[in-house]
């Protein structure tokens, strides 16, 4: 019965006018930077958390949900339309949607998208309200050792997952925890590695990093080549797939959504690497596999309900254990805490109108985010025509701003600058951003919980193999990065692109 | 390219290192009583370890794909880069001195301007259209606090 009464409160909270607002603003906005290149929902996030200082939290969260699945559908125009993926989450939808567009069916490849999207978007959200409860209660039993095992597990996954060197992934996340212990240390008090700089002495801010890898890196990448963006020339008719079109996308939509969700959930797992899964899934039990990259509607329909799926499945740990899945995640972790509110199993009980009103908007943004990509598909793309000299120093400027405000300094600009350089460097090396990222944002956890764990047990590492579910956790970990350095398994290894960026 | 692997391996080396030196001086205690930079000194010597790892990889490995950073110089359009960036660090240098309204139409001058070689009136033209609306939005609409240096005898 928590749970209707939960839905309930969740529903007064999210229908309010001013939240109903939020939630429209950070759709739209989710909308436009995925159409947009060099801007994704993470440097978005960051972007606007001064913005909503003055806002309610609950308000704050369900804008920027809204714009983590908003970017969601607003990728796919982009990769059906001009075969250049918005979101990297979207990447896969080009290699069929694209082809469908140039056989006229642009209408239907978006079309089937949208709906593939909301259904899979929303059922996302009934799981997560199914899931979260039950979870958050096992997460009270949770002790250092346990938070420990599953912070490392999620770092593992992401770093396995990641492209290129596992090696140089696990460098990346070393260097985001490094990162992150510079400051006054939790709990002796002393100032570490800030090299007598006051403005150290809080840490470095996420906000600047964030923009600087995510954003700044990003439009040096694109200012580099002059990127000739054609939007596909015919008339867009018909959205509505026809019958035999939905026949054919009816499983597909229904395997992304199951492949999305619990994908989702894994630390480390999420939007991307779904679609990936789901697109390799769809060409594996299609009867012509050889037909996908022609302009298959199972490589739209599967892999588009997989990602926004993944939505709602990220928001469980980040809800229940207060461990972010992935770089987004983190960057909404940093917001609830900036608005005092700390997520785990004890946010449920102690604001239970935060996690409901947000759970309950994503069915009134799924319901925006359709009427605003299907009839108004003609705006997004009019915004996709926008001369990139004209665009990149707006998405600069709102940067520059950005990171002022967070603490209107422009030290923390001069931060995102130097991490803007360091993540363009970090592409041109094969680098990723995501694994640093993360591991900046648990840091702190981690060092608090390990330090707390080797008080427990009087310095031995043991404890994290004698309590069962740090063992699990644990085991896994060691087992993925082990399973690297065997060459067999390495073969194996998937190659993705980076997490939701 | 194996240069670039190497270099960035070293840094990465170099970084660990400074991180596992300063944690050695303010105390690592020991692992049943840790102190301040035990975490960090262990996180340092990782950094180090993995970071000769990838360096043993890329020699013994030959990977084919192993970064593409042959394209780092090779592109027309770097110069375009170190302005840009120069230009950022510029802004943060004098934003607080000249205030947001100046400061942000002088950088958006040179982002308009450089990369798509733009006309120069065109350039101020967008700059000053640009540092207005964002203004209007960030301080009046958002109630940001943004610097106002020497302009702040108008009240802006």
């Amino acid at each position: 019965m928590e749970i209707f009464s939960g839905i309930l409160q969740g529903f007064t909270t999210s229908l309010s006018i001013t939240n109903l607002v939020y939630c429209f603003i950070g759709v739209f906005i989710g909308t436009l930077i995925g159409v947009l290149p060099g801007i994704g929902p993470v440097g978005t996030i960051s972007l606007l958390l001064p913005a909503t200082f003055r806002v309610e939290p609950v308000s704050a969260i369900i804008m920027m949900a809204g714009i983590y699945y908003g970017a969601m559908y607003g990728g796919s125009t982009t990769s059906i339309l001009v075969n250049i993926p918005g979101e990297a989450a979207s990447v896969v939808t080009c290699l069929d949607g694209y082809q469908m567009a140039r056989k006229g069916r642009a209408g239907a490849a978006l079309g089937i998208s949208a709906f593939g999207s909301f259904i899979a978007g929303t059922v996302g959200v009934v799981a997560l309200m199914f899931l979260a409860y039950p979870l958050a209660k096992l997460a009270l039993n949770f002790g250092p050792p346990e938070y420990f095992a599953l912070m490392c597990l999620g770092l593992a996954i992401l770093t396995y997952l990641a492209r290129g060197s596992m090696l140089k992934a696990l460098s990346m996340a070393l260097v985001g925890l490094l990162l992150s212990f510079i400051g006054i240390d939790g709990i002796t008090g002393l100032p570490r590695f800030t090299m007598g700089m006051v403005h150290l002495m809080d840490g470095v801010g996420l906000v600047p990093i964030a923009m600087g890898l995510f954003g700044i890196s990003e439009v040096l990448l694109n200012l580099e080549e002059v990127v000739r963006r054609d939007v596909f020339a015919t008339e867009i008719k018909g959205l509505l797939p026809n019958r035999e079109e939905w026949r054919r996308s009816k499983w597909p939509i229904v395997r992304g959504t199951i492949i999305g969700f619990f994908l989702g959930i894994l630390p480390g797992g999420g939007a991307v690497i779904s679609s990936f899964i789901s697109y390799g899934v769809e060409k594996k039990l299609s009867k012509t596999p050889e037909k996908f990259g022609t302009g298959m509607i199972e490589g739209v329909a599967g892999p588009e309900s997989a990602n926004n799926a993944a939505v709602g499945g990220a928001f469980i740990p980040l809800f229940t254990l207060g461990i972010p899945a992935n770089v987004t995640m983190a960057v909404l972790l940093g917001a609830l805490m900036i608005h005092g509110l700390t997520p785990g199993p004890m946010l449920l009980k102690e604001h239970p109108e935060v996690f409901w009103g947000t759970v309950t908007s994503m069915y009134m943004g799924n319901v925006m985010l359709l009427a605003l990509n299907l009839p108004l598909i003609g705006l997004w793309v009019k915004v996709l025509k926008i001369p990139y000299g004209i665009l990149f120093p707006l998405i600069i400027l709102f940067c520059l701003i950005g990171a002022y405000s967070i603490n209107n300094t422009a030290f923390d600009i001069g931060v995102m600058v130097i991490f803007g350089l360091i993540g363009y460097l970090m592409k041109k090396f094969d680098y990723e951003g995501a694994p640093l990222l993360l591991a900046f944002v648990l840091g702190p956890m981690m060092e608090q919980a390990l330090r707390q764990s080797l008080l427990l047990s009087h310095g031995s590492f043991a404890i994290f193999f004698t309590r069962p579910i740090s063992a699990v956790a644990m085991g896994l970990a060691v087992a993925l990065i082990l399973s690297y350095f065997l060459p067999f398994l390495r073969r194996k290894r998937p190659n993705l692109e980076e997490d939701s960026v | 390219m194996k240069t670039g692997e190497l270099f960035s391996s070293l840094l990465l080396i170099l970084f660990g290192a400074l991180f596992c030196r300063s944690s050695l001086h303010i105390g690592i205690g020991s692992i049943g009583a840790p102190g301040p930079g035990l975490i960090p000194f262990g996180t340092g010597a990782l950094l180090i370890l993995f970071s000769l790892g990838t360096i043993v990889e890329v020699i013994v490995t030959k990977r084919a794909e192993a970064g593409n950073s042959a394209v780092l110089f090779s592109g027309r359009r770097w110069g375009v880069i170190l302005a840009v960036l120069a230009s950022l660090f510029a802004y943060a240098l004098v934003l607080n001195f000249l205030g947001f309204l100046l400061a942000t139409f002088l950088v958006l001058i040179i982002l308009f301007k450089i990369p798509e070689r733009q006309s120069w009136k065109g350039a101020v033209g967008m700059a000053a259209l640009t540092t207005a609306c964002t203004y209007a939005l960030f301080a009046y609409a958002l109630q940001s606090s943004l610097p106002s240096g020497i302009f702040e005898f108008l009240g802006l």
